[in-house]
């Protein structure tokens, strides 16, 4: 009986000692140390490339994902065919994925965290780029989403981040590039002043373009919103589609 | 002259803004991207949500009635970065406001431009 007592007593102790391990890790000298080398990056921000429309539904003429993107003759088409649909036919899509979320109307914010950096758009779009020294999972393992597989390290105060799978096909984000899944999104973000980010993208997609393409975005740190509201496109967007698929606006919700 | 001036240059990035697509998660077809109505009324509400904006405006009919116009603008970001905020007009506010209505005749567009009682431009610049 003794002898029960005494191994369930050490069995507890050891649980409770890996416990206490892993829970004091996050508190760890180490852990707080590294917290002091991380930049500033709170707050929210909202991308510069979006303020040259007269706030409407109307075209962003410097949107940098509408730009001269380096397509091969076949993406090429397909994307002018795209945007000839979002002209002519009444197309609709609520996921704003990577790298069109990066260039989004959407304020977004940034959790800079030693073992990852974690990006949350007003949209619900989320990314995680992860410092922690892992390595992109293997091919097998490596099941393509919208947003991709990010990885990173710090080079000083700049983010340099390693982006892979990503699904193929159009973003679906109207309008904006697409890829295919064997794209490469190499990023280097950075303040650039005490309240100005920069993400520098080369984008290699040795299936849809010719050479690697750079964009460069801008993003202000904005003190006009103090939260982002988030919102779920199939509820909240008065624009609708008909039994007939033909698009419609739904009346007010009061 | 100021105005029309400021009308001019709404129309012309209107203009040249249809032609190239859009930066949104749905389509335009559905608005006459030739044709702008200008709507005199008053707002019944201002709506300052993702993932648009709404603005509903009461215009007098040819009927001596009133009809409910629903304008849909962008998202509160990109009026953000506008100059707009969730408090530039509130409901009670006589506006003028400029839309690529919708084809089928439905009461609604796509926003374009708006003033103020005064002839003001609402909004517009960074």
């Amino acid at each position: 009986m003794i002898r029960k007592v005494l191994l369930r007593a050490a069995l507890m102790a050891l649980l409770a000692g890996a416990a206490t391990a892993s829970f004091a890790a996050p508190n760890s000298a180490k852990r707080v140390k590294s917290f002091a080398k991380l930049p500033d990056w709170g707050g929210y921000w909202i991308v510069d490339s979006i303020h040259e429309t007269a706030g409407s539904l109307l075209d962003v003429p410097k949107v940098k994902l509408f730009g001269d993107i380096p397509y091969n003759p076949k993406w090429m088409a397909d994307y002018n065919k795209r945007r000839g649909e979002l002209r002519d036919k009444d197309v609709k899509a609520c996921v704003i994925d990577f790298p069109a979320t990066m260039e989004s109307p959407q304020a977004f914010m940034l959790t800079v965290l030693p073992e990852q950096t974690i990006y949350i758009a007003g949209d619900g779009t989320f990314r995680q780029i992860f410092t922690d020294g892992r390595k992109h999972p293997p091919k097998d393992e490596l099941f393509p989403t919208v947003n991709g597989h990010s990885i990173g390290r710090w080079e000083g105060e700049t983010l340099v981040v390693d982006t892979i799978g990503r699904v193929a096909g159009p973003v679906r984000f109207l309008g904006a590039a697409a890829f295919s899944d064997q794209a490469r999104f190499s990023e280097r973000i950075r303040k650039t002043g005490k309240d100005r980010l920069e993400d520098v993208m080369t984008i290699d997609d040795p299936v849809a373009l010719t050479h690697p393409w750079t964009v460069t975005f801008g993003y202000d740190r904005t003190t006009l919103i103090d939260r982002l509201d988030p919102y779920y496109c199939e509820l909240d967007d008065r624009i609708d589609f008909d039994k007939n698929g033909k698009m419609i606006i739904k009346p007010p919700p009061n | 002259m100021k105005f029309r001036t400021a009308w001019v240059c709404a129309v012309a990035l209107a203009a040249g803004a249809w032609t190239t697509g859009a930066w949104a998660h749905h389509s335009y077809a559905m608005f006459d991207r030739g044709k702008t109505v200008t709507l005199n009324g008053t707002v019944r509400e201002y709506r300052w949500t993702n993932p648009h904006t709404w603005l509903q405006v009461t215009v007098p009919n040819d009927a001596g009635g009133t009809d409910e116009w629903s304008v849909e603008m962008g998202s509160p970001f990109e009026l953000l970065r506008n100059g707009w905020t969730a408090k530039t007009i509130k409901a009670g506010d006589k506006v003028s406001v400029q839309i690529h209505p919708v084809k089928d005749g439905t009461k609604g567009g796509g926003f374009v431009s708006a003033m103020d009682a005064d002839g003001r431009q609402l909004g517009g610049g960074k």
